[in-house]
């Protein structure tokens, strides 16, 4: 008798350790459909929060590969195709097509679309119309929510696991189309912009060609190739290197000749590399902009944060020797920043305003806040050459604009004052800059 | 035997005391004014209306309706005193007054129906995906289209415009009574369903094609281009006013603010529908993925926002830092944060940003892709560590 007891005691304990486990736990979908035989679904449509049964079926196939399921065939009404895949084959918790999604819970197929991260059921489907009649709608939600939830958590690794899938899917196409493990003999340079077109800050397009010995060419993607730029090791001088483009510099001491040098090197073939260079017809505007901080936000207070004061500018100008070119030393607080070239006429453009000054503060009760008092502008000093000619230069260094004042109840706040105008001072001397 | 006779006496006197209140009962009701006798009214169907219209397209005709037409059903609730029809009368105007005008009328009996809101040709689905739709645009939540599943038969249906979907099927309407067999309600609605699916693609590829004209999206289709002012794109999520120059291949890191704008080949939504949308940076080898970030903790979800696909064929300017407003995306600054050793005078670094399609947690279709090169400068470097001083506050939370 005590024997029978013990064992009916141990038999409670495993039942009970098996249903706090299964609640605990989620099946995968295709443990879920293990047994699902039926090869047609009664459909109920979910509208207004009710389960209306419609009387024509919807064929379903389900195709399992070693007891996964890899596809499921839904001819929706009979007539609609609709072909699902897996979330993640190897533990899915519901199936979808670009649109729908499908999944199979507390014995009735959910037939739903995913609406900001929120199931929206539009479909119960089922072997049989008395499940569908008996399917409590708000209930079949939550369990929904409930299965994603925990299932999430058990199907952990298998995700990892399609995730590396994927990234192994992803590293063999670019393999196939990269030149790692081919026999490349040499690489090639094509420039896609005009040299006529390049001046500094101007951006330089070139694409990449390697050729292996049997004359196959791989190339970069601006070229109609797949080759990734990751490929290559991209250095240049004169410019500030980048996949697709170059930048050229703005420090003509870092460029020699009025030319780009690009050297490429194939990171997987040693001594397998090339050069290019470009001529730099300095036909293109420069722009430097040294503003001072624009005052918002944040907004600490009622009254508007007020905007910085720009930084000092000098510049050096003169003409080069050829007399071809226009040569400006910019220093920025004093400190030599750009060594710009240009040709005569293209426009050069320094720009040291003040920050603005932040609104102030809209009060519903009360007055709103001072707006915030604009930075001052930054003073520039022009050295020009007694015999510059041909300049195009073009200056910027007015106070920034006083914030405005805040909405108020009865009275608007003050603006904030505009900060005060840089100083220009032009000096005529002899300047003689060699870049 | 005397109780029993005494029993039946009080018994009889009893039944009659009944009987008789209820002659009294009756009395009582015949003197009150008689009203007249309710007769109920048979539900007639009404007669179709006489003109036969036709047009050189064949939409005119008579067209039988599924459900049974009760009139104006949804005002009288009581089919029973209502009149009914079993067909309508469809009259497709092609001219009026000299212009083309592509409008349906549709009659119940002599009466024109849709209370003047008439359903008009969708030319634009005829003549780029050749799907017949009529439309009657004046439902806030949602608009019915009369759509062809066959020739000679029409689902209506009340559809949401932008999801594409249908609210609600309501009938269908066919010239041949015997297609109703084959158009019950549900097949109506998947096969309406269908056809609002092909015109939905064949708008893609319009609007694709569309795109494909402008310079801008032709050549940085699948691509991300970087912008230090929101302002150099057009401001307009359906406009592309800027030039491929507009973007930049370089950025002072700590200078200058970086936005971007990226051009899909095909909106998300039509890739992976309810899907989350996902940035990834990635700065020499290290990777940070916003979705991945902001799972880790609640202080990264409140940082970093949910972003789901679109039918966007491109972006507007998100911001990835901007020092105007002080703000930047998390995910970007953390994976700058891990990085912040390597920074060296005049040291650059490739920054990759990819965008993808996420479901549940793993990134499907690359939508667009850009590579930046960050220049770091000792003198930008108190922007820098303005930079970093956002996300090693956002870590000590």
């Amino acid at each position: 008798m005590r024997i029978k007891l013990y064992y009916m005691i141990k038999l409670f304990l495993i039942s009970a350790l098996i249903c706090f486990y299964s609640f605990l736990s989620a099946q995968s979908q295709s443990e879920l459909l293990k047994n699902f035989s039926s090869v047609s679904l009664k459909p109920g449509s979910v509208a207004d929060g009710k389960i209306t049964a419609k009387p024509k079926e919807w064929p379903i196939t389900i195709e399992t590969q070693n007891g996964v399921i890899t596809k499921i065939t839904l001819l929706r009404a009979g007539i609609l195709e609709e072909i699902y895949q897996p979330d993640v084959p190897s533990y899915s918790t519901y199936f979808f097509t670009s649109s729908t999604r499908l999944c199979f819970i507390n014995g009735v197929f959910a037939y739903y679309k995913m609406n900001n991260g929120t199931p929206d059921i539009s479909y119960i489907l089922s072997e049989s119309t008395d499940k569908i009649e008996k399917t409590d709608l708000a209930k079949l939600k939550t369990a929904l929510t409930d299965y994603f939830s925990i299932a999430s958590v058990e199907q952990r690794s298998a995700k990892e696991n399609l995730k590396e899938d994927i990234a192994a899917s992803k590293e063999k196409e670019k393999l196939e189309n990269s030149i790692k493990g081919k026999n490349i003999k040499s690489l090639e340079i094509v420039w896609l912009t005009k040299d006529s077109e390049i001046g500094m800050q101007s951006k330089i397009q070139y694409g990449i060609k390697a050729i292996d010995v049997s004359g196959k060419i791989y190339s970069t993607d601006n070229l109609g190739g797949k080759t990734s730029w990751e490929d290559f090791e991209i250095n240049s001088k004169g410019a500030i290197a980048g996949d697709e483009y170059l930048t050229v510099e703005t420090d003509a001491s870092k460029i020699t000749n009025d030319a780009v040098q690009l050297n490429v090197k194939s990171k997987y073939h040693s001594g397998i590399s090339t050069n290019s260079s470009i001529k730099i017809s300095y036909s293109t505007p420069v722009k430097l902009s040294y503003p001072g901080k624009h005052g918002c936000p944040p907004l600490t207070s009622g009254t508007g944060t007020g905007g910085g004061s720009a930084p000092d500018a000098e510049l050096n100008i003169c003409n080069s020797k050829d007399n071809l070119y226009i040569l400006i030393e910019v220093k920025i607080s004093g400190i030599v920043l750009h060594k710009v070239k240009l040709k005569k006429e293209v426009p050069f453009y320094l720009d040291v305003t003040g920050g603005g000054g932040c609104s102030g503060k809209s009060e519903k009760s009360s007055q709103g806040g001072k707006g915030g008092n604009g930075g001052a502008g930054g003073d520039i000093v022009i050295n020009k050459d007694s015999k510059l000619n041909g300049e195009n230069i073009m200056l910027y260094n007015s106070g920034g604009k006083g914030g405005k004042g805040g909405k108020g109840n009865p009275f608007d706040g003050q603006s904030g004052n505009n900060g005060n105008d840089g100083n220009k001072t032009e000096h005529i001397k002899t300047i003689q800059l060699n870049f | 035997m005397k109780t029993r006779l005494i029993t039946l006496a009080l018994a009889a006197l009893a039944i009659n005391a009944i009987q008789a209140q209820g002659l009294l009962g009756k009395l009582k009701e015949a003197s009150k004014p008689k009203e007249p006798a309710k007769v109920e009214k048979k539900a007639t169907q009404i007669p179709d209306k006489a003109d036969e219209f036709k047009d050189e397209f064949g939409y005119s005709g008579k067209y039988f309706s599924a459900d049974t037409l009760w009139y104006r059903k949804d005002q009288f609730d009581q089919k029973r005193d209502m009149d009914f029809a079993l067909a309508l009368k469809w009259k497709f105007i092609r001219e009026e007054n000299g212009n083309v005008v592509n409008k349906l009328q549709r009659y119940y009996g002599e009466e024109l129906m849709d209370d003047g809101y008439n359903f008009y040709l969708d030319e634009k689905s005829l003549e780029k995906n050749n799907i017949l739709i009529f439309k009657q645009n004046y439902a806030s939540n949602g608009n019915f289209f009369l759509v062809m599943l066959e020739k000679d038969v029409f689902g209506l249906a009340k559809v949401d415009y932008y999801k594409n979907t249908i609210i609600e099927y309501i009938n269908t309407y066919s010239k041949d009574q015997t297609k109703f067999a084959t158009y019950d309600k549900e097949t109506g609605a998947a096969k309406l369903q269908q056809v609002l699916n092909k015109n939905k693609e064949g708008e893609i590829n319009a609007l694709r094609a569309k795109w494909m004209k402008n310079e801008t999206y032709a050549k940085m289709i699948g691509k991300i281009g970087f912008i230090d002012q929101y302002s150099k794109v057009a401001y307009n999520r359906n406009e592309i006013t800027e030039k491929p120059e507009a973007f930049m291949s370089s950025v002072e890191l700590g200078k200058q603010s970086i936005f971007y704008r990226a051009y899909y080949k095909t909106p998300g939504s039509a890739l992976c529908s309810g899907c989350e949308l996902n940035t990834t940076y990635e700065i020499d080898g290290i990777k940070v993925s916003r979705i991945e970030q902001r799972k880790k903790s609640s202080k990264w979800s409140n940082n970093i926002k949910q972003k789901f696909v679109n039918d966007d064929f491109f972006t507007g300017a998100p911001t990835i830092v901007s020092f105007q407003e002080n703000i930047a995306d998390y995910a970007f600054l953390y994976c700058l944060y891990q990085n912040k050793d390597k920074f060296k005078e005049g040291k650059t670094f490739k920054m990759k940003v990819t965008i993808t399609t996420n479901q549940e947690g793993i990134d499907k279709d690359v939508l667009a892709e850009g590579t930046i090169t960050l220049v770091y400068k000792d003198a930008n470097k108190a922007g820098v560590d303005k930079m970093i001083k956002w996300i090693v506050d956002l870590l000590a939370e």
